[in-house]
C-alpha cells in the first residue's frame, strides 16, 4: 500500500509536480481566508439575562426579578450552571451550557422560558432581555469621543445616536456599548407644594404627558382629481419648543383658569441618573464607546470595518468633535501572531543550516525544507476546512511541530542520498533507485508520523478552557504531520529524483566523519558494558522522577496582553462623584510612569450589555509601550509590582491587577476577575459576610497571595422608607400609595418620549431636587389616595438610614459570597493545597454553609485529571501501532521503552528553567513521546532488515546504529532547534509555548542519547527472531563480508 | 539448455534483477510471486500470510531456459544474491531442457533459447 502509493508518485512526475503546485495554490488561497485572532476563544456556552429594574435595591432585585427567571432557566436541558448577580437596579442571570450546543440555539431555548419568567416578576419591574453574543475576548475596539465645547452629554448623545448606528453595521460588529457621559431627558421637575396647592397629585402629570404627545394618521380624503393624506400632530416637538411644549400641557381648568405643568413643575433638560462614567488620563470625564465582536466573526476583519468606519463617520460629526480610539485588539492580534510567525521563520532557517551541515548537499537540504511549507499549507487547507482560526495556539502548534514535519522527509532523502552515493548498478535506471530506496523507509515513516498523530489525541479529550485552548493546537499539528507524510510519501521522492543527481558524493563531510569518531568507541563500549548502561540509563530515569514533586503546578502561563488593567474597589456607599474624583487621582499616578501610554478609569458599568458593576468598582485600563523600551521596570511582574505600592497608598482603595482579556474571560467563565476563587455558599449574608471576613484572613496569611479581596455584600447605604400598616389604616391609604411616592417622587419615572428625527429622548417625571435631597424633606412628600386624604409620607412610613447589600450573587441556586485572590511569584497548585489546608484547621462553617474552589485552579485539576486518564490509553494506541508496524511485541516493548526515558530530560529542563508543570508542559511531555517513539522506530526497523539480511547481533546493531546515527541525530537537532525560537522569544503570548519548547527541547536531549546509547544495548534483549540455516554457511560468496558501505 | 527454476525471497528480488541484468548473454527471465509453504510448513514465520485457514509464505519463483555454458554464471548470480543466511533463503532447481522453439521465426534448438 505505502509502497505503491512511493511507486505511483514516482512514475508520474509530471503529474506529482502539478498536484504540489496545485496545492500549493490552494494552500495559500485557504490561509489568506483563515480567521485571525489573538488566543483562541475560551468562553463556554452562555446565555446573559440583563433585567434593568430602575431603582430596586439588590435584595429586592434577587427576591423580585433574579429568582424567578434563575427558577425557570434551572430546568433548561444541557444547563450546566446558572448563577446570577443582583445588584441596586440590574439583575444579570448567566445560564452556562454545555460545550457543543449551539449559541442560537441555547438563546432559543433561553428565549421560551423567558416568557415564563416574564410572568412571574411583578408588573412593570423591568423587562428582562439577553445580553449580546460575544465572548471573553469580545471587546476588540474602544473609543472615546473628545469636543473642543461639547458637554458630555451632547458628545454622548452623537455617540448613542450617530456613532453607534452607524458602527453597528459593520459586519462582525453585534453592539456597540455607550459608556460614560450623560444621556439627555426632557425632565419635569414637579414642586410637590405647588401639586398639593392646585389639588393635583403625580399621576395627573403622568396622564397629562402621556396623553398630549401622540401623532396620528387619517387615511385620504379624495378631491376631484388627487387624493389628501391626513395626518394628525400633536407629538411634543424635539429641542428647546419641545421643552415649551410641555410647560403648556394643560392639567385642568379651575372655573376656566387653566393650570399648565409650568405652574407646578419645572421643565429642562436634565441627565439621566447614572450608574457609570468614563474618564481619561486625568483629563476628567470622557465619552466611550465599546465595540462588542459577534461571538465567531473575523476579529482582524472586523476591526478593519470599524477603522474604515470610523474615518467615514468622522467626516459627518461636527466641527471638533473626534473619535480617538484607546483600545485596538488588531495590535494584540498582530503581535501574537507576529511572535509565532518570527518564530517560525527562526525555525525555518535553523533548520535549513542544520540539514545543510548534515547532509553537506544544498539540493537534498532544499529537497527537505520543502516539505515544511508543504505541509504548512496542508494544515491551513484542513484548518479552514475544520473551521479553525489562526491564532496563537493553533500557529503555536505549526511552530511546535515544524521540527517534525521535516521528519519524514528526512528519513526519506537521507536514505536516497545514501543510496545514491553508491556505486551505481548500470543497469538500473535513476528513478528506480530513487524508489528503491525511498520504499526501504517507507513504512517506518508512515508509522513513525501516524505515531505522533496518535500521540497528540489526548490532547482531544481536554475539557473547558484548556481544551479550547490546546485543541486547536493538537489540530494543527495532527493535520500539519498528515500533510508532512503525505509530502514525505509522494513529492518528497518525485523531487528527489528530479534534482538530486546521479552521482552523489559517497564521502562523510567532516561534521559525519567528526561525530561517527566519536559514537563509535561510545557504541562499542556500551555494547560490551550493557549492565552499566541499563543501570545508568534506569539511575537517570528515578532520579529525574524523584524530583518531580519539587516542580510545582500550574494552569497555563499567563498570557501577556501588552495592555493592563486594575480594579479599583472603593467603599461600598461612595458616590459616583467621588469614585470619578479618586480615578482622576490614580490616573494622575499613573501616567507618571513613562511605559504607560493611557489610562482610561471605567466606572460603574456600561448601557446593559456591559459588566454589572457598581459605582463602587472602577476598571482602570491601562496601555503599555512595548516593553523593551521600559525604563522603570524590567519586567511586567516588576511595574505590576510598584503600581501596586503606588496607587495603594490612596486610602480606602484595594486593588486587582489583571488584564483585559483575561479579566473578561474569568468572569465570563466563573463569574469571578481572579486567578482564585474561593466560594462561600449559605443563606445569611450575615453569616457569609463574618465567615467570608475569616477566610480573607487566612488566605491573606499565606505566602504568595495577593490581591486578596472579599465580595462586597455589605455597606450600601441604604434610605428605608418602610410603610406603618397601623398609620395607613387610620387614613385609608394603601401601601401602593406609599410606594409610588417612593418610585416615581422620589425615584423618578420616565413616563413618555420625545422624538427628534430618529432620535429618542425621556421625558423623565421626577420631584424636584430640593425637595428628596435629605430624609427630612422626603419625610415632608405628600402621599394622597383617590378620596383625597393628603399625610405627609414621615407620617405613614418610617424613614430610617441602614447598610445593606449592594450586591447578592447566588450560584447552584444557592446565595454565595467569593473570596478572591490572585497568586504572584509562586505556582498555583501549592498556594492551593497550603490555603485548603490552612482553611479547613482555622474556619469552622456552620451547618449548611460549605466552600468550593474556583478560578483556574479548577482547570488545573480538571485537566490533570483527564491526562491522568487519556495519556497511558495513548500510550497504548502507540503500543499498538508499533505492534501493528513491527509484528513483535518485543520489538514494540523496546521502542516504547524510550518515553519515560525522554521524560527524563523534559523533567529537569523544567527545574533547570524554573518552570512549573502546567497544561502547556504537559503538551510538551506528548509531543516529546512522539519524537522519542520516532527515533526508536528508525532506529530498530533497520536493525531488524539487517537482521533478516543475515548479519548476526553484535554486527547488524553496530552497523545499523553507525548508518542510523545520521538521521537519528538529524531529526532530533531538527525538532529541538525548530523550538529554539520559541524559548527564546519574549514576544507577546510566548509565555504560553515556552513550557512546552523548554520540555521538548529538554527531553530530546536524554531521548537522543537513549537511541543511540541504551537502545543498542538493550536490543538484543527485544530483537525479533530470526533463525539462521541449520548449517551456517560463510564464504566468499556470503554477503556479509562485503565491505561496509556498499551494504544495503 | 537447462530449466534453471529458483525460489527466493521477495525482499531479495532486486539484487537478483539487477546481478541477472549483468550476465549478458542470458535470454531472459520469468518472475511470478508465488505462496506455499516449505519445512517449517509456514507455522512460525514472522512474515507469513494466512488465508483461510491456511498458512503460506510469500516467494518469488524465477524461471530461465539458458544455454548450458551459462548455467552456473546465473546460479551463482542467484544464490549469492538470494542468501541471508537465514532459514526459508530459496531452492534453485535446473533441469534439462529437451526442444526450443521460436514462435515467431519457428526456429527449433538452442538457436531459438
Amino acid at each position: 500500500m505505502i509502497n505503491k502509493i512511493i511507486e505511483g508518485a514516482l512514475r508520474q512526475k509530471f503529474l506529482s509536480v502539478i498536484f504540489a503546485l496545485g496545492l500549493v495554490a490552494y494552500g495559500v488561497y485557504s490561509t489568506l481566508q483563515l480567521n485571525l485572532e489573538a488566543f483562541p476563544d475560551v468562553t463556554n456556552i452562555q446565555v446573559q439575562i440583563n433585567t434593568e429594574a430602575p431603582g430596586l435595591a439588590a435584595v429586592e432585585v434577587e427576591q423580585l426579578i433574579t429568582f424567578p427567571i434563575e427558577t425557570v432557566m434551572n430546568g433548561l436541558p444541557d444547563v450546566t450552571e446558572v448563577r446570577s448577580i443582583s445588584k441596586t437596579g440590574l439583575s444579570v442571570v448567566t445560564v452556562v451550557f454545555e460545550e457543543g450546543v449551539d449559541t442560537y440555539f441555547a438563546r432559543q431555548l433561553v428565549l421560551e422560558r423567558l416568557q415564563i419568567a416574564k410572568e412571574r416578576i411583578p408588573e412593570g419591574l423591568g423587562d428582562p432581555e439577553m445580553g449580546p453574543i460575544t465572548t471573553g475576548l469580545g471587546q476588540i475596539y474602544k473609543y472615546i469621543l473628545v469636543g473642543d465645547n461639547e458637554s458630555p452629554m451632547e458628545l454622548r448623545t452623537i455617540n448613542d445616536w450617530l456613532v453607534k448606528f452607524q458602527l453597528r453595521t459593520v459586519p462582525g460588529v453585534t453592539d456597540v456599548l455607550s459608556f460614560g457621559g450623560d444621556v439627555r431627558q426632557y425632565q419635569v421637575q414637579a414642586d410637590p407644594r405647588r401639586l398639593l396647592a392646585y389639588g393635583l397629585t403625580f399621576d395627573d402629570l403622568r396622564d397629562a404627558l402621556q396623553a398630549n404627545n401622540t401623532n396620528a394618521g387619517g387615511w385620504y380624503i379624495e378631491g376631484t382629481q388627487e387624493q389628501l393624506v391626513i395626518r394628525g400632530e400633536g407629538l411634543i416637538r424635539g429641542g428647546r419648543e419641545g421643552l415649551v411644549d410641555i410647560e403648556n400641557i394643560v392639567l385642568k381648568s379651575e372655573d376656566g383658569t387653566p393650570v399648565y405643568i409650568r405652574d407646578v413643575a419645572n421643565v429642562r433638560f436634565g441627565s439621566e441618573i447614572r450608574q457609570g462614567a468614563v474618564s481619561m488620563n486625568a483629563e476628567g470625564e470622557v465619552v466611550m464607546g465599546v465595540v462588542l465582536q459577534l461571538k465567531g466573526a473575523n476579529t482582524k476583519e472586523v476591526i478593519e470595518g470599524v477603522q474604515k468606519k470610523i474615518q467615514d463617520i468622522q467626516g459627518s460629526l461636527p466641527d471638533g468633535v473626534e473619535i480617538v480610539p484607546v483600545y485596538d485588539q488588531s495590535e494584540l492580534v498582530n503581535q501574537a501572531i507576529s511572535t509565532v510567525t518570527k518564530a517560525l521563520a527562526e525555525a525555518a532557517v535553523l533548520i535549513v543550516i542544520v540539514l545543510f551541515l548534515f547532509l553537506w548537499n544544498v539540493r537534498s537540504a532544499l529537497v527537505v525544507v520543502c516539505s515544511i511549507p508543504l505541509s504548512m499549507l496542508i494544515a491551513f487547507i484542513m484548518m479552514r476546512w475544520f473551521g479553525l482560526s489562526a491564532n496563537l495556539q493553533s500557529l503555536g502548534g505549526l511552530a511546535i511541530g515544524i521540527g517534525m514535519m521535516v521528519d519524514g522527509s528526512l528519513v526519506v532523502v537521507e536514505n536516497i542520498v545514501r543510496h545514491l552515493s553508491e556505486p551505481a548498478h548500470e543497469s538500473e535506471p535513476h528513478t528506480h533507485r530513487v524508489l528503491r530506496a525511498a520504499q526501504e523507509v517507507g513504512k517506518p515513516v508512515f508509522f513513525a508520523v501516524l505515531i505522533i498523530i496518535v500521540v497528540f489525541l489526548p490532547l482531544f479529550t481536554l475539557q473547558g478552557v484548556e481544551g479550547k485552548l490546546f485543541g486547536p493546537m493538537a489540530f494543527t499539528v495532527a493535520f500539519a504531520m498528515l500533510g508532512s507524510l503525505v509530502v514525505a510519501l509522494t513529492i518528497v521522492p518525485v523531487l528527489s529524483a528530479l534534482a538530486l543527481g546521479g552521482k552523489m558524493s559517497e564521502e562523510d563531510n567532516f561534521l559525519m566523519r567528526f561525530l561517527k569518531r566519536v559514537y563509535h568507541p561510545i557504541l562499542s563500549w556500551a555494547l560490551a558494558h550493557r549492565r552499566v548502561v541499563i543501570g545508568g540509563a534506569v539511575v537517570a530515569l528515578v532520579s529525574s522522577l524523584a524530583t518531580l514533586p519539587l516542580l510545582g503546578t500550574e494552569f497555563v502561563p499567563e498570557l501577556d496582553e501588552g495592555t493592563m488593567n486594575v480594579r479599583v474597589t472603593m467603599n461600598p456607599s461612595i458616590s459616583l462623584e467621588e469614585s470619578l474624583r479618586i480615578a482622576g487621582r490614580l490616573e494622575k499616578k499613573l501616567m507618571k510612569y513613562p511605559e504607560v501610554t493611557y489610562a482610561v478609569s471605567h466606572v460603574g458599568r456600561p448601557e446593559l450589555g456591559g459588566d454589572p458593576e457598581p459605582v463602587s468598582n472602577n476598571e482602570i485600563w491601562i496601555g503599555l509601550e512595548p516593553q523593551a523600551e521600559w525604563t522603570t521596570a524590567g519586567s511586567r511582574e516588576e511595574l505590576v509590582r510598584m503600581l501596586s505600592e503606588d496607587l495603594g497608598e490612596h486610602p480606602g482603595v484595594m486593588l486587582n491587577f489583571s488584564q483585559p482579556i483575561a479579566t473578561r474571560v474569568d468572569e465570563l467563565l466563573s463569574g469571578v476577575k481572579a486567578q482564585l476563587a474561593v466560594k462561600l455558599f449559605g443563606d445569611d449574608l450575615d453569616i457569609l459576610e463574618k465567615k467570608g471576613k475569616e477566610i480573607e484572613a487566612v488566605i491573606n496569611a499565606i505566602p504568595g497571595a495577593s490581591d486578596v479581596q472579599m465580595e462586597q455584600i455589605s455597606g450600601e447605604a441604604q434610605l428605608v422608607i418602610r410603610a406603618d400598616r397601623a398609620e395607613l389604616a387610620r387614613y385609608g391609604i394603601n401601601v401602593a400609595e406609599v410606594m409610588e411616592v417612593v418610585s416615581t417622587a422620589i425615584g423618578g419615572d420616565a413616563v413618555t418620549q420625545v422624538l427628534e428625527g430618529q432620535r429618542r429622548f425621556d421625558v423623565y417625571l421626577r420631584a424636584a431636587e430640593t425637595y428628596r435631597d435629605d430624609p427630612e424633606s422626603i419625610g415632608d412628600l405628600w402621599v394622597s389616595n383617590d378620596a383625597g386624604v393628603r399625610v405627609p409620607l414621615s407620617q405613614v412610613a418610617d424613614i430610617r438610614l441602614v447598610e445593606g447589600p449592594p450586591t447578592v450573587s447566588r450560584e447552584d441556586a444557592q446565595r454565595r459570597v467569593v473570596i478572591q485572590a490572585n497568586v504572584r511569584g509562586r505556582d498555583m497548585g501549592g498556594f492551593v493545597v497550603e490555603a485548603q489546608k490552612e482553611l479547613q484547621e482555622e474556619v469552622e462553617l456552620p451547618a449548611g454553609y460549605f466552600v468550593t474552589w474556583g478560578g483556574q485552579f479548577e482547570n488545573q485539576q480538571r485537566a490533570q485529571a483527564t491526562l491522568m486518564i487519556v495519556v497511558p490509553i495513548s500510550l497504548g494506541l502507540i503500543f499498538l501501532l508499533l505492534y501493528l508496524s513491527f509484528g513483535s511485541i518485543r520489538n514494540a516493548l523496546l521502542i516504547i521503552l524510550n518515553v519515560p526515558f525522554a521524560l527524563v530530560g523534559g523533567i529537569f529542563a523544567l527545574l533547570l528553567s524554573g518552570q512549573y508543570l502546567s497544561v502547556p508542559s504537559s503538551v510538551g511531555f506528548i509531543a516529546l513521546f512522539g519524537v522519542a517513539v520516532l527515533n526508536g522506530v528508525v532506529m530498530v526497523s533497520y536493525f531488524n532488515q539487517l537482521l533478516l539480511q543475515g548479519l548476526p547481533m553484535d554486527e547488524a546493531v553496530t552497523r545499523g546504529a553507525m548508518l542510523r546515527l545520521r538521521p537519528v541525530l538529524m531529526t532530533a537537532t531538527v525538532a529541538s532547534l525548530g523550538l529554539i525560537p520559541l524559548l527564546l522569544s519574549t514576544g507577546i503570548g510566548s509565555e504560553v509555548q515556552r513550557p512546552l519548547a523548554t520540555v521538548v527541547v529538554g527531553g530530546l536531549v536524554s531521548s537522543t542519547v537513549l537511541t543511540l546509547i541504551v537502545l543498542p544495548a538493550l536490543y538484543r534483549w527485544f530483537a525479533i527472531s530470526v533463525e539462521p540455516a541449520a548449517q551456517p554457511q560463510t564464504g566468499p560468496r556470503s554477503r556479509s563480508l562485503q565491505p561496509e558501505g556498499v551494504t544495503r | 539448455m537447462k530449466l534453471i527454476v529458483a525460489f527466493i525471497k521477495p525482499q531479495m528480488l532486486p539484487d537478483v534483477i539487477l546481478a541477472l541484468h549483468d550476465i549478458h548473454l542470458l535470454p531472459g527471465i520469468s518472475v511470478t510471486d508465488v505462496r506455499g509453504f516449505g519445512r517449517g510448513r509456514a507455522k512460525d514465520a514472522s512474515d507469513r500470510v494466512t488465508e483461510g485457514t491456511m498458512d503460506f509464505l510469500h516467494r518469488v519463483r524465477l524461471e530461465t531456459v539458458c544455454p548450458d555454458d551459462l548455467v552456473e554464471e546465473t546460479i551463482v548470480a542467484i544464490e549469492r544474491n538470494a542468501h541471508t543466511g537465514l532459514r526459508g533463503d530459496g531452492k534453485i532447481y535446473v533441469a534439462n531442457v529437451e526442444q526450443a522453439i521460436r514462435i515467431s521465426t519457428g526456429e527449433r534448438g538452442e538457436a531459438a533459447v
